[in-house]
């Protein structure tokens, strides 16, 4: 480590106040689950001031901190798969979730929600980011971590496989609701 | 080869142009082929509404903490590029080498300013440790990979380490403490918890996933091999206070389930948790603990769970069993008298040595008035209950190794009081099992003391926790109980007059004994009896699955979760430390080649979880930040 320790927490502690938000928005949209998308926000920042040398630019702080998010949610997606993560569902075994749990999942529990849970996790990134998080052009190639081209490829594959996703959510959500009538709406919820 | 389909082209770009506008030509060109094709009409109308649909997906904002976290951490990773590593190469200069480190550090240069021998991670066989905290009414369990670790001389490393994960959360119907974990290798989580009035809840939580974290690790894998999932959940109940339901006496059944798909599953409430904390059979399948009534009507029974069965089923009536660990899959309890009676001296229960003249007046009036008491020790089938008994007679809650070969227990004076036992002079040993039950170890014995040269036994990780020993029900001394010694300390100290430990030669036991005079054969020469604390009233004590090694954690007082862990070899050669005297939490979990522990910070609150390993991974050491709450390390 070359730089300044105190530099470094200072630059960290000031993005954190600029980005923090979207950052969790973005990694609660990846994993699904606001309590792992917090550790992971906390990682990231962690992250950022282990990694401040690698900053070249400060202008791209903000790309570079989403690259750093991006691949700290994908290391924890694959850690699920390979360990068969299965995510804790307290609140849909009758355990009391916080009223803030509850209104996330609420929140995330729609067909869109789904869609984007049933893409690759890379192409949910490109999506996130561009839509979500509005990044674009060098910005979004940075955040990905790939080159301008590569991520316009990603982000068109990504919308694809969005739009194929939703139709099937749509057209599993039309069949339940055929067969539940009114109460469609809240076994999305309770799902 | 499938010819491409010709709409392939118009909807690639669809899907470009709702990021970027396309070429002039592109544009003219998908215009027309959308006036003529009806369900590429349909996809750009899909992908209007997706991106209208992802504008406005909800943000979910970030929890209240999430700077404090966040902030923690950062001060964390700071500490670590800032902490005063130069005392470890200072050593002995104490304070003036803390003034020289701080101006030295400074500068970076000096006669003083020695470099750490290696300061890059290293990696070691990847092992899950968890922890446990509360909030509230809410248990989260995380769980997280040790993959690497920085080596255990370097001053300044920069080793992240593993950020942990919640696995498991669990709502309780009223705030509970836990107190003792027991984690088997199939994922089946026991937990001890104690409600504000002092009584204890039996419990165990299926965790996700736990069953494939132990493939990552090869000896994990083999032991889930050996074991098996559970069955069909029986009647699960969400953990409920003996206050909630009124209830005063045991109860082997769980509450009322209205949970048909809830993780836990309650054994037992409304009782008195008693002897050792409950401990899983070494296949996973059994769970044994010991408890009596709360309302004081009787004394403790051993109590069995099996994996899918409804409810724990008490397999002692005598209502005078402490559960004290397991010996293969048969159950190792201290048994006290059908009727106290007098020990035959009580002034030869206190071990050799032992200050007993400095007990206070009340102590000494108290055992006056009380007489002692001498526990037996029986090996009981657990699945009919048959017992034998084991001429180890003074010997209380003894800690079996996982190979049957050595046991640690308590040696002091024993009182009955009512229901109760009380341990008010005493001190830990380690000798051997297998010469006291005349039942051979396994074909892989832990070391014998005899082998004096080499380091602890090859590792072979597993997260399996070691069967563990603890007095729960006892009334312990008043006064705080000092660190333990470790065994070179004391090394080689004779059996108290007045033990009975039959086939134990004199040679073996005496004072001028060494492992070196013994002959080299375990068979013929049982392990010395070993003095390894002094002044001990409360701990727990946790073998390594080779049995190569045993960490003690003693209480800083009676009935605190505060203490002190040593963790040291029971062989080859016996008594090194591979952990010091530090500062722990109550809860440790000891495998082959590592241990973890939770630190309590000077306030007595949680600090962090620590790992530290040793063996074949090479001496190394991992911090890893943790919550604030009721932490336990398993």
């Amino acid at each position: 480590m070359t730089t300044d320790r105190a530099t470094a927490r200072a630059f960290v502690e000031q993005l954190f106040r600029l980005h923090h938000a979207e950052i969790y928005a973005y990694l609660a949209h990846m994993v699904r689950e606001p309590e792992t998308a917090a550790d992971l926000a906390q990682e990231t920042f962690v992250k950022a001031y282990r990694a401040f040398d690698t900053l070249e630019d400060p202008a791209h702080a903000r790309a570079w901190l989403y690259q750093i998010a991006g691949r700290t949610a994908l290391d924890e997606l694959r850690r699920r798969r390979i360990v068969r993560f299965v995510p804790w569902t307290g609140e849909s075994r009758g355990v009391a979730a916080s009223a803030e749990e509850t209104a996330l999942q609420r929140r995330l529990s729609g067909d869109l929600e789904r869609a984007l849970a049933a893409i690759p996790a890379r192409q949910r990134q490109a999506i996130l980011l561009a839509e979500l998080q509005e990044l674009s052009g060098v910005e979004l190639a940075q955040a990905l971590g790939i080159s301008h081209v590569a991520a316009r490829a990603l982000l068109t594959r990504a919308r694809e496989s969005l739009r194929q996703a939703l139709a099937v959510e749509q057209a599993a959500a039309a069949e339940r609701g055929s067969q539940r009538g009114s109460r469609t709406e809240r076994s999305r919820d309770d799902r | 080869m499938r010819p491409r389909d010709r709409h392939l082209p118009f909807r690639e770009a669809l899907a470009r142009r709702v990021d970027e506008p396309l070429e002039p030509a592109a544009e003219a060109s998908l215009q027309a082929h959308l006036a003529t094709c009806g369900p590429c009409r349909s996809v750009a109308q899909a992908y209007d509404a997706q991106r209208k649909a992802l504008r406005v997906l909800h943000a979910p904002d970030p929890p209240r903490d999430l700077w404090a976290r966040t902030a923690t951490a950062l001060d964390h990773e700071v500490g670590r590029h800032t902490r005063a590593p130069r005392l470890v190469a200072l050593g002995s200069l104490a304070s003036l080498g803390l003034v020289l480190a701080v101006a030295l550090g400074a500068s970076g240069l000096g006669p003083f300013d020695i470099a750490p021998p290696d300061t890059t991670p290293f990696p070691v066989t990847p092992e899950p440790v968890a922890y446990l905290t509360t909030d509230g009414n809410q248990i989260t369990i995380y769980q997280t990979q040790v993959s690497s670790v920085c080596p255990a001389s370097a001053a300044d490393c920069a080793d992240p380490g593993p950020t942990p994960r919640p696995v498991a959360r669990v709502a309780l119907d009223a705030a509970l403490s836990p107190r003792d974990l027991a984690l088997a290798a199939d994922g089946n989580l026991a937990i001890t918890a104690r409600d504000d009035l002092g009584r204890a809840i039996y419990s165990v939580i299926s965790l996700p996933g736990s069953e494939a974290t132990a493939t990552e690790s090869p000896s994990a894998t083999a032991r889930s091999s050996a074991s098996r999932r559970p069955g069909p959940p029986g009647p699960s109940a969400s953990l409920s206070t003996a206050a909630a339901t009124g209830q005063t006496g045991p109860t082997a059944s769980p509450s009322a389930a209205d949970l048909a798909d809830a993780t836990v599953q309650q054994l037992l409430s409304g009782v008195i948790a008693a002897g050792a904390p409950a401990a899983w059979s070494p296949d996973g399948t059994i769970l044994a603990f010991s408890a009596r009534p709360a309302d004081g009507s009787a004394g403790p029974d051993v109590y069995v769970w099996r994996v899918g069965a409804p409810a724990a089923k008490a397999l002692t009536t005598d209502h005078r069993s402490y559960f004290a660990s397991w010996d293969g899959q048969r159950i190792v309890v201290s048994r006290t008298p059908a009727t106290a009676r007098p020990a035959k001296s009580a002034s030869s229960h206190p071990p050799s040595g032992h200050p007993s003249a400095t007990r206070t007046p009340a102590q000494a009036s108290a055992a006056a008035a009380t007489p002692s008491i001498v526990a037996t020790t029986v090996l009981l089938d657990a699945a009919t209950g048959a017992a034998q008994p084991v001429a180890l007679d003074d010997a209380w809650l003894p800690a079996v190794d996982p190979t049957g070969h050595l046991v640690v227990y308590w040696t002091g004076t024993l009182t009955a009081q009512g229901p109760t036992v009380s341990l008010t002079a005493g001190a830990l040993f380690i000798a051997d099992w297998s010469a006291a039950t005349g039942i051979p170890p396994l074909a892989t014995p832990s070391p014998s003391p005899a082998d004096t040269a080499g380091a602890p036994g090859p590792t072979s990780p597993s997260p399996m926790p070691s069967p563990s020993v603890t007095p729960s029900d006892s009334l312990g001394g008043a006064s705080p109980t000092p660190p333990l010694t470790g065994p070179t300390a004391t090394a080689r100290t004779p059996r108290p007059s007045g033990s009975a430990r039959p086939r134990t030669s004199p040679a073996a036991v005496s004072p001028s004994a060494s492992p070196s005079d013994a002959d080299a054969s375990p068979a013929a020469v049982p392990y010395p009896v070993t003095q390894i604390g002094t002044d001990v009233t409360d701990w727990l004590v946790h073998w390594a699955p080779d049995g190569s090694a045993y960490g003690i954690w003693t209480a800083d007082a009676p009935g605190s979760d505060v203490g002190t862990l040593i963790v040291v070899t029971a062989g080859a050669p016996a008594g090194q430390d591979l952990l010091g005297s530090t500062p722990a939490q109550r809860a440790f979990s000891l495998s082959d080649g590592r241990v973890a522990w939770v630190t309590p910070d000077a306030s007595g609150e949680v600090g962090e979880l620590r790992v530290v390993t040793w063996g074949a991974d090479g001496p190394g050491d991992v911090h890893i930040p943790i919550r604030h709450g009721v932490t336990l390390a398993f």
